[in-house]
C-alpha cells in the first residue's frame, strides 16, 4: 500500500516535470521568435533605406556610368549586364564584401524627346534567398539631360 | 527503513524544486535579454527613421530654386531650407548640437540659437555632401540618405 503511494507520487511529479519542460520549451520558442523578428525588422529598415537611396541616385544620374559613379564608394560596385550591384555592410556603409546587396536594373528606352529609364531595385542579404524589398521606378531623361 | 524512504523522498523533492527554480531563472534571464534586445533594436529603427526620413521630407518640402543650401553651424554643417520668394525672410535650419540633430525656424538674418532649437533625434555625426548640382547626401551615425532635388539645386 505504502509502495503504491510512493509510485503515484513519483509519477505525478514526473508528469509535472514534463509539463514544466513543455512550458519552458514553448516560452523559449516564443522568445527566440521575438529575437528573430527583431533582427528581421532591423534588416528591413536598412533595406528600405538602401532601396530609397538607390532610387534617388537613379533620379540624379543621366546615364548608367554616372549612376555607378554616384553609388561607388569603397569599391562596392559591380557592373553586371543590364544593371549594377552595390554592396553595403550591416551599418549601411559601402563595402566591397557587404552584407546587403542592392541590385539595380537599368533599362533605357529611347523616345522622340529623350530616354525613359526603367529600373527595378532589389535588396537582399548575403544569407537570404528571398529579397528583403523590391521597388520599381522610372526616370525620364530629356534629350540626354534630365528635365 | 521507513526513515530512509522519507529521506530519499525529501531529497527528491528538493532536487525537483532546484530544477524548477533553475528553469525559471534561466527563462527569466533569456526573456529579459530578448526584451532588451528587441526594445533597443526598435528604438534604433525609430530613431533612424525619425532623423533621416524627417530630413528627407523637409528637403522635399523646400525643393525649389534656391530653397536648399548648406551653411556652417556650431558642430559642423547646417542644412538651410529657405522659404519661397525673392526676399526669403525665414528659413528652416537643421544641424547637430550636443549629440542631437536639432531644428529651428527663424528669420534668415538672425544667428543660430541652438539652446532653443527643437531636438529631432540622437546622432553624434551629421554631414552634408553635395554631389553634382542636384544630389544631396546626408550622413548621420544612424545611416545615410540620398536626396535628388527635382526642381532646385543645392546652394
Amino acid at each position: 500500500m505504502m509502495r503504491r503511494g510512493h509510485t503515484a507520487f513519483y509519477l505525478s511529479t514526473l508528469l509535472l516535470l514534463l509539463l514544466f519542460v513543455g512550458v519552458l520549451a514553448v516560452l523559449t520558442g516564443v522568445f527566440s521568435q521575438a529575437q528573430r523578428k527583431s533582427a528581421e525588422a532591423r534588416e528591413l529598415t536598412t533595406a528600405t533605406a538602401l532601396a530609397r537611396n538607390a532610387a534617388e541616385a537613379l533620379s540624379a544620374a543621366h546615364d548608367e556610368t554616372e549612376l555607378a559613379h554616384i553609388l561607388r564608394e569603397n569599391d562596392n560596385i559591380q557592373q553586371e549586364e543590364g544593371g549594377i550591384c552595390a554592396f553595403y555592410d550591416q551599418a549601411q556603409q559601402p563595402s566591397a564584401e557587404g552584407f546587403y546587396r542592392v541590385h539595380l536594373t537599368y533599362e533605357p528606352q529611347s523616345t522622340p524627346g529623350g530616354t525613359l529609364v526603367r529600373s527595378t531595385i532589389t535588396v537582399e542579404t548575403e544569407k537570404g534567398t528571398q529579397p528583403l524589398c523590391s521597388l520599381s521606378t522610372a526616370v525620364y531623361i530629356r534629350g540626354g539631360q534630365e528635365p | 527503513m521507513r526513515e530512509e524512504a522519507k529521506r530519499s523522498q525529501h531529497r527528491y523533492i528538493i532536487a525537483l524544486l532546484g530544477v524548477f527554480a533553475m528553469g525559471f531563472l534561466l527563462l527569466v534571464l533569456f526573456g529579459t535579454k530578448t526584451y532588451l534586445q528587441t526594445v533597443r533594436s526598435q528604438n534604433e529603427n525609430n530613431d533612424r527613421r525619425a532623423v533621416l526620413t524627417y530630413v528627407a521630407t523637409a528637403v522635399r518640402a523646400y525643393d525649389r530654386a534656391g530653397g536648399v543650401a548648406i551653411g556652417t553651424g556650431p558642430e559642423g554643417a547646417v542644412l538651410l531650407l529657405r522659404d519661397a520668394g525673392s526676399d526669403a525672410a525665414y528659413e528652416h535650419r537643421i544641424y547637430l548640437y550636443r549629440g542631437n540633430l536639432v531644428e529651428e525656424y527663424t528669420a534668415s538674418a538672425s544667428s543660430l540659437t541652438p539652446e532653443s532649437a527643437q531636438a529631432l533625434g540622437p546622432t553624434d555625426t551629421f554631414s552634408l555632401e553635395k554631389e553634382g548640382k542636384d544630389l544631396l547626401r546626408v550622413r548621420t551615425d544612424r545611416g545615410e540618405t540620398v536626396i535628388c532635388l527635382r526642381a532646385g539645386e543645392v546652394g
